[in-house]
């Protein structure tokens, strides 16, 4: 879950904007945990300015300075002129649900605030003008050469800028970026100034890689080596080589353009220079493009609304996206609409709701509530809500309203009977004969590796326990590429961490190995052993022979031992265990000198592993 | 009459003695124990037979510091020759320049050469007195005192006055010095026969054999009846001894099962190596959702494909991810791949277990109640560190119930930990694909006061159920484990449940579980 800095009293002047008796920030805090936001702590942070593109970072005192700048990338230790130093600031540390980023900035939490507070419930209709910018997209862009077909934009009029408010924009993008927009991958979006820009009619195209040149944001473009091609800003900006990931493999980039070919950005990379938002900036154009249209359109609500909530007079206006397709404005900030059964909903949460209290609670939580009937309510979703598919959504809305510890804790009354797995209640049996004995018991990780389970006992190349060991496909670690084939390894590895502890050791697991099974439905299968090991200056073939007898005996089974070579084992002292009916159930036996030596031990070591569910004639 | 042995032995000794006898020297004698032989003491004390007197002395020993100046002069002499090289006077910060004393040295010095009357501080000069400048090699009681005790040993401080030494001038000398001489109060005690002993031993006394071991020989001929057992200090502790134990961890995961069987649960499996159809797709989660990155989950090369249910359950998902086929939802809006499905991945929760078991719970019983939970290891990728590991536990549960509901759900999971021994649980509004409304649990941990999220919980989304033919609400949890044996067996790293060692696997308590 992301942690969110929010300046405290920025936040508290818009939830308390027009209010008659305003809420202190401790009071704030409080009712934040009841709307499910978890306050990790109040901070101060220092505010940092970059005078390469204007960009606020903001870091605690432990963090110090910044290196470089997170948007244009210039570097402060070179250039240490380029970082202006603004101050102060209080913010609360927010660990937020990564699925409501329509909160992750002041606006947006003011907003759900005074909802849930009551002082603003309801569905919020902002004012949307119609278009008077078209951006036509260029069909190539969902070609394999260049997928990023889908693209929505807005303009916002009499915008005011300062230092504090260009911050929230970077910042709301920033958020988006990687909560809706997978760090760029799913959406990205970039903010220009309008009166930079020439035309009404705007290009989305897909480039070549060396088919024009713009001076991408951060450089200076004074300088005549700032002009530089998509390709190159890939291989030298910081952002794209940070990005570049994102067009591999494509032979066309995405470009948008002004009408008199200005570049806007190529995104999801980079925005232009010429473009950039400053703080005498008075309209700005904002773009989303992206994989999908659902999560570009919402992000461009997210960053309207938002925008609309800090930026007081701000007006929205959709542009016409002229798509292969056909023509659609956006933003659309139109509301999803959704029945609800209040019965329904009483029954999901478990307390009796009439439909005016669950009215109510939906419209505090910032949804536009009709009533249909006694029993149905229509209820109209804000568009920057990325969270609702499903009337089970609005009902969670309902209980967060209510508030999770306000519920009244129950039982359900049906009375079920216990059934517990034979497998398990005769591993306890085991385990119980093993501490009877003098046995510890340990856990071991069940992955392995390769070597540690079979090239430290000598097992051969082809030895089919290596052949039907699970094999994990993108391990994080050399010591974890396998499940664990067999317990042995496990018990030599504990006792090799405890060589300065005294001697007898006696070790026990009792666990489960994984094996590829062609004729399981997964292709893979898990047993349960029994595996023993002691260590000692005297252990022998009779010790660990006798705590098998033990076992056998205890668990009322008959067995069968007979001579066996294991590589792992020494010559003539290692047996095969066999049931009844003659089938294999594991080894026992001295422990060979090279593996006692691999294991870095100095003394003899005796064990035994037996597979269990053959061993109490259970099906596994 | 007879008496024990050493009893009889010890009161022959001090009637064949004309004086008074050192218990030291008695059981020098005797060539017994010290300690057995001031025990015996005690007893013929108490019989009247005998009288211990104590006579208080001092023992003198060298310090640190009276062991340094044992084989060199005391600073007060150096820097007397020093001031005589000088004239009789010289600056106090260049005496270190004239001999082998730092300044800190001469410091501490100058109060010791006051006290003597060698030498005074004159502004910042320090110069000689008559006594100072008259001074000879005849060593001064303190010197003598460190001379007679140079060897190391310890005296009595009546010895060294025969010796000649004016002990008590010397301590008054050297008494307030630091680590020079320690004085330890000290006690002789000596025992003298009493007339009743005399009596006594007149009248005819036996010593008794006194015996350590109750053998068998001396049960076998009655032999017992003739000797002393000896009794022992029963206070003292023995050896430390262990029972074989169950892994500390084992015994938390036993209870967490014991309990939820109490409540009525079913215990069910599923395989570590999953299909990511069970895994995920049945708990719409989303194709391109992030925990189903490389980055996050480990997926299988070997085996390389796992089997998918009936086409018609496959279908059903399938339509549910795309448009949200008939559960009343949108669902995903994208083209859901069945080759996807076939990836196997290492379970990354347990959730896998109860959804195949509703599965199969819905195409046994779809309209009956059902209650079913799995404990076992689930599977994430992990970089290790003290909080973290590749693999850990966790008990999941379902309730399939008509009464199912968030209210059920907090209640059922406040049970659960009020039975595990943690009475306060809390619950925050929290989000996972499968599950609405979803809770985080939170634990307070009394000792750490805090609240410890112990992991997910929620009803799960029709989306997940409907595909099954579930119409019932489904109360779902997935709980972590290790972190709560970390609590109740007070660990500080995961790495100690799995990495143990002997002096932890032998002493943690059986009573914790």
């Amino acid at each position: 879950m992301p942690i969110v800095n929010m300046p405290v009293e920025g936040l508290l002047r818009l939830v308390n904007r027009g209010v008659a008796a305003p809420l202190s920030a401790e009071a704030l805090v409080e009712r934040l945990h009841d709307m499910g936001v978890e306050v990790e702590e109040t901070a101060e942070t220092h505010q940092f300015v970059c005078r390469g593109c204007g960009r606020v970072l903001e870091r605690t005192d432990a963090q110090g300075p910044p290196a470089h700048c997170a948007s244009c990338g210039t570097d402060f230790r070179a250039d240490a002129g380029a970082l202006h130093d603004a101050g102060r600031l209080s913010v609360l540390r927010l660990n937020l649900l990564a699925v409501r980023p329509d909160i992750f900035d002041v606006g947006g939490m003011a907003r759900y605030a005074r909802g849930f507070l009551g002082v603003q419930p309801g569905l919020i209709d902002y004012p949307v003008a119609p278009p008077a910018l078209t951006v036509k997209v260029d069909p190539r862009l969902s070609e394999d050469s260049s997928r990023r077909p889908y693209i929505a934009c807005a303009v916002l009029r009499k915008v005011r800028l300062d230092h504090e408010r260009i911050k929230f924009l970077m910042n709301l993008q920033e958020d988006l970026h990687w909560a809706l927009g997978r760090d760029r991958k799913l959406a990205s979006i970039g903010m220009y100034d309008l009166d930079k820009l020439s035309g009404a009619s705007f290009s989305y195209d897909a480039v070549r890689p060396d088919e024009l040149r713009f001076v991408p944001l951060g450089f200076d473009a004074r300088r005549a080596d700032s002009l530089l091609t998509p390709a190159q800003i890939l291989e030298r900006h910081k952002t794209g080589q940070a990005y570049a990931h994102l067009l591999r493999g494509y032979t066309r980039y995405p470009l948008l353009r002004d009408e008199r070919g200005t570049v806007l950005s190529m995104p999801p990379i980079i925005n232009s220079e010429a473009t950039r938002v400053t703080q005498q900036t008075r309209q700005c154009f904002v773009d989303v493009t992206g994989l999908s249209q659902r999560t570009v359109d919402r992000a461009l609500a997210i960053v309207v609304t938002s925008a609309r909530e800090v930026l007081p007079g701000v007006e929205i206006e959709q542009v016409a996206i002229a798509a292969p397709d056909g023509r659609r404005d956006t933003p659309d900030l139109a509301p999803g609409v959704m029945s609800l059964s209040v019965r329904e909903a009483s029954e999901t949460i478990g307390v009796r709701l009439t439909s005016e209290q669950a009215a109510g609670l939906l419209e505090r939580m910032g949804h536009g509530v009709r009533r249909e009937s006694q029993e149905t309510l229509q209820v109209r979703v804000p568009a920057w809500r990325n969270d609702v598919m499903h009337a089970v959504d609005l009902v969670e809305d309902v209980a967060i309203a209510l508030g999770y510890d306000h519920l009244s804790p129950a039982i359900v009354p049906t009375v079920t009977i216990a059934a517990a797995r034979e497998i398990e209640e005769r591993s306890a049996v085991v385990r119980r004969i093993m501490t009877g004995l003098g046995f510890h018991q340990v856990m071991t990780l069940t992955l392995s590796s390769e070597p540690a389970a079979f090239d430290r006992w000598l097992l051969a190349a082809d030895d089919p326990l290596r052949e039907r060991a699970v094999r994990i496909e993108n391990p994080i670690s050399v010591e974890q590429t396998i499940c664990r084939a067999w317990l042995l390894p496990g018990l030599l590895e504990t006792f090799a961490i405890n060589k300065r502890y005294d001697l007898p050791q006696w070790l026990f697991e009792v666990g489960d190995v994984s094996s590829v099974d062609p004729s399981a439905e997964t292709g893979a299968r898990e047993e349960r052993r029994v595996s023993a090991a002691m260590i000692g200056t005297h252990v022998g073939y009779a010790d660990i022979r006798a705590v098998c007898d033990a076992l056998a005996h205890e668990l009322s089974a008959a067995i069968d031992v007979r001579p066996a070579a294991h590589p792992g084992f020494i010559a003539g002292r290692a047996a095969s265990v066999h049931d009844a009916q003659g089938a294999a159930l594991g080894v026992m036996g001295e422990l060979h000198p090279q593996v006692i030596e691999n294991y870095g031990l100095k003394h003899p070591v005796v064990a035994l592993e037996l597979a269990l569910a053959p061993l109490l004639r259970l099906q596994q | 009459m007879q008496i024990p042995q050493m009893q009889y032995e010890v009161l022959c000794a001090a009637a064949e003695a004309a004086a008074p006898s050192l218990i030291r020297e008695l059981a020098a004698r005797l060539k017994r124990d010290q300690a057995q032989v001031a025990a015996a003491c005690a007893a013929l004390e108490q019989q009247g037979w005998i009288t211990i007197s104590e006579q208080p002395y001092d023992e003198l020993s060298l310090g640190g510091e009276g062991r340094a100046y044992a084989s060199s002069p005391l600073p007060e002499r150096v820097i007397v020759g020093v001031l005589r090289a000088q004239g009789g006077r010289c600056r106090i910060t260049e005496i270190p320049r004239h001999c082998g004393l730092d300044a800190g040295q001469v410091g501490q010095t100058l109060r010791w050469l006051a006290q003597r009357g060698w030498a005074v501080k004159q502004g910042d000069d320090l110069a000689l007195t008559e006594a100072g400048r008259a001074l000879d090699d005849t060593p001064t009681p303190d010197e003598r005192l460190i001379r007679a005790l140079a060897d190391g040993r310890a005296a009595r401080a009546a010895e060294l006055e025969n010796a000649g030494v004016p002990v008590a001038r010397a301590i008054e000398l050297a008494g307030k010095r630091k680590g020079f001489v320690n004085v330890k109060p000290r006690t002789d005690r000596s025992v003298a026969l009493t007339d009743a002993g005399r009596a006594a031993l007149a009248a005819g006394l036996a010593g008794r054999r006194s015996v350590t071991q109750l053998s068998p020989e001396l049960l076998a001929d009655g032999g017992w009846r003739e000797v002393d057992l000896q009794p022992y200090d029963v206070t003292l502790s023995a050896r430390k001894l262990y029972p074989g134990k169950e892994h500390a961890f084992q015994r938390t995961l036993d209870r967490v099962r014991r309990v939820f069987l109490e409540m009525g649960f079913t215990e069910i499996v599923s395989p570590w190596v999953e299909s990511s159809f069970w895994d995920f797709d049945a708990l719409f989660q989303p194709q391109d959702h992030p925990a189903r990155d490389m980055q996050d989950t480990f997926y299988v090369s070997r085996p390389d494909r796992a089997r998918l249910p009936d086409d018609a359950l496959v279908e059903r998902i399938c339509a549910t991810h795309e448009t949200g086929g008939d559960t009343g939802s949108t669902g995903w809006r994208y083209r859901w791949s069945r080759e996807l499905a076939h990836k196997p991945v290492l379970r990354t929760h347990t959730t896998a277990a109860t959804i195949r078991a509703l599965a199969d719970h819905a195409r046994r019983t779809p309209d009956a109640p059902g209650k079913y939970f799995v404990i076992g290891p689930v599977f994430r990728r992990e970089t290790v560190d003290y909080k973290h590991l590749p693999v850990f536990h966790q008990v999941d549960g379902i309730i399939v119930d008509p009464q199912a509901s968030l209210s059920t759900l907090l209640g059922t999971l406040s049970a659960f930990y009020g039975k595990m021994g943690f009475p306060k649980v809390r619950f925050r509004p929290s989000f996972f694909p499968y599950t609405e409304p979803s809770a985080e649990v939170f634990l307070w941990l009394e000792g750490r006061n805090e609240w410890v999220e112990m992991g997910g919980s929620g009803i799960f989304r029709p989306e997940v159920t409907r595909p099954l033919g579930i119409r019932q609400r489904v109360l779902a949890w997935g709980l972590g484990l290790e972190r709560l044996a970390m609590m109740i067996h007070g660990l500080k790293a995961i790495g100690d449940l799995y990495f143990a060692t002997m002096p932890w696997l032998r002493e943690t308590p059986l009573s914790r579980a």
